[in-house]
């Protein structure tokens, strides 16, 4: 009797930690499908300057680097980066 | 008797646990918040990129025509020095000559004149900046972005343009010569000058140059170049450039009159016939006395008359016997000046070109040059 009610509290135990795992998985993925869409709407939007703050943004870690690869060809990368770049010298 | 209840139908009862319920939940509320999120993302992009300044630039730009060019070309060229000959139209005319029928316009912005509230950009037509425009905040359109539209126009244009005609005229004194319809004033005659030993005796008489030269620069345009002699007739030059050809240069021949105007004519024919009677009749010293009265004394024709043709024997053989006042052609007179002209007239066989000067108001001759006219 003893060994079935450890065996249900551990079932529950893991239960909980399944269910909290699976939720982070979830909650990762929405995240992420929500920054994919962030970007894919920012890289097809028509705005030059979100794209180029967006890429500055993306850009400047290394961890999200990649979403600029993914949505911006590197041609697009290149010619903002370079206006950022002459921008700024032109600032100082 | 069996009561029968769902539970019964349904001998396995699918159990929605509150945990999936849960979960379900969260994704869909998850993916409609992305989506809703999204869409509003979007529409703030296509908002905010219409309500860029460079799209009311564009816009600007796109309703540009000639007009806008010649308006903003008006203030360099009223700055210009032109000369009197021409006006701001004419340098205008010729700047949109070499526009084409669609000019092409772009923009560019000027960091430096914009600010944050008022961009500036430089409007440049064919290559060439003409217009520096600011922009205004007039409202808002949704995500409360700017709508911009167009404060001012401030023209920047330069005129790359030099003048590249010349006009020289040789007219006749006495001729106006009107450059683009205005009147060359005679002060602005800046040569003069005489051909032939008759015109350098006609000047002891009257001391008026016969030929005027006047020369014109800094003209933009190719100019309309007309002279008219005394009498208002319009005359054709014997000489004219090519159209082409950025120097203009112009003679005008002397205007050869059948009839010299009315006191000339009316003056000569007396002349005239005065002198068929001095030369054919017998010595008389009221013939004499009234054939002086149409000279100057002591000039070449007062001379010829009085010492060469005094005596009968030889003044009664200049002319054809039978000759009188009938057999006189009056051929044609040019006017040297206002005060000197030259009538040829025609007396039997022989060509009489009288030189005549007016002097005390009264035209007498100086000079006469006998030719005898072949068969």
């Amino acid at each position: 009797m003893k060994k079935k009610q450890y065996r249900r509290q551990k079932s529950g135990f893991v239960q909980a930690v399944t269910r909290f795992g699976i939720f982070m998985l979830i909650t990762l993925i929405l995240f992420f499908c929500g920054v994919s869409a962030v970007m894919m709407t920012i890289a097809k939007g028509p705005l030059d300057s979100a794209k180029r703050n967006a890429i500055e943004k993306v850009s400047s870690y290394s961890a999200t680097r990649f979403l600029a690869d993914m949505f911006f060809t590197d041609e697009e990368i290149a010619r903002y980066t370079e206006n950022t770049l002459i921008r700024q010298q032109a600032q100082s | 008797m069996p009561t029968f209840t769902a539970k019964r139908f349904r001998p396995h009862p699918t159990k929605v646990s509150g945990w999936k319920i849960f979960l379900g939940l969260y994704i869909v509320l998850a993916v409609t918040g992305i989506a809703i999120g999204v869409a509003t993302l979007n529409s703030y992009l296509y908002v905010s990129e219409a309500a860029l300044p460079v799209h009311a630039m564009e816009r600007y730009v796109a309703g540009l025509s000639r007009d806008y060019y010649t308006d903003m070309m008006r203030v360099p060229v009223h700055q210009m020095q032109v000369t009197e000959y021409e006006t701001e139209e004419t340098v205008l005319n010729v700047l949109l000559s070499k526009l084409p029928k669609k000019p092409k316009y772009t923009f560019v912005q000027d960091y430096e004149q914009s600010t944050e509230f008022a961009p500036a950009f430089r409007v440049a037509c064919e290559g060439d900046d003409i217009a520096l425009v600011t922009l205004h905040q007039n409202g808002e359109t949704r995500f409360h972005q700017p709508v911009w539209e167009v404060s001012r126009a401030v023209s920047i244009a330069q005129v790359n343009l030099q003048p590249e005609y010349s006009v020289s005229a040789t007219v006749p004194n006495g001729s106006a010569l009107l450059v683009n319809g205005v009147a060359v004033p005679v002060e602005r005659f800046s040569f003069e000058e005489r051909d032939g030993v008759l015109e350098d005796a006609a000047l002891n008489y009257t001391p008026e140059p016969t030929v005027l030269l006047y020369e014109i620069t800094g003209l933009y345009a190719a100019p309309e170049v007309k002279a008219y002699d005394l009498l208002g007739t319009e005359m054709t030059p014997s000489f004219a450039p090519d159209s082409e050809k950025p120097q203009r240069v112009y003679v005008y021949p002397r205007i050869q009159r059948e009839k010299a105007p009315a006191e000339i004519q009316s003056r000569l024919e007396a002349l005239c016939r005065t002198f068929v009677e001095y030369m054919t009749m017998e010595f008389d010293p009221e013939r004499t006395a009234a054939m002086d009265d149409f000279m100057i004394v002591g000039s070449s024709v007062y001379q010829f008359l009085h010492i060469t043709l005094a005596a009968d024997n030889t003044r009664l053989g200049v002319l054809a016997p039978g000759t009188s006042i009938s057999g006189i052609q009056y051929l044609h007179t040019q006017m040297m000046t206002n005060t000197y002209c030259l009538s040829d007239v025609q007396i039997g066989t022989k060509l009489f070109r009288w030189s005549l000067v007016k002097t005390d108001n009264v035209w007498r001759a100086f000079h006469v040059e006998l030719t005898e006219i072949p068969a």
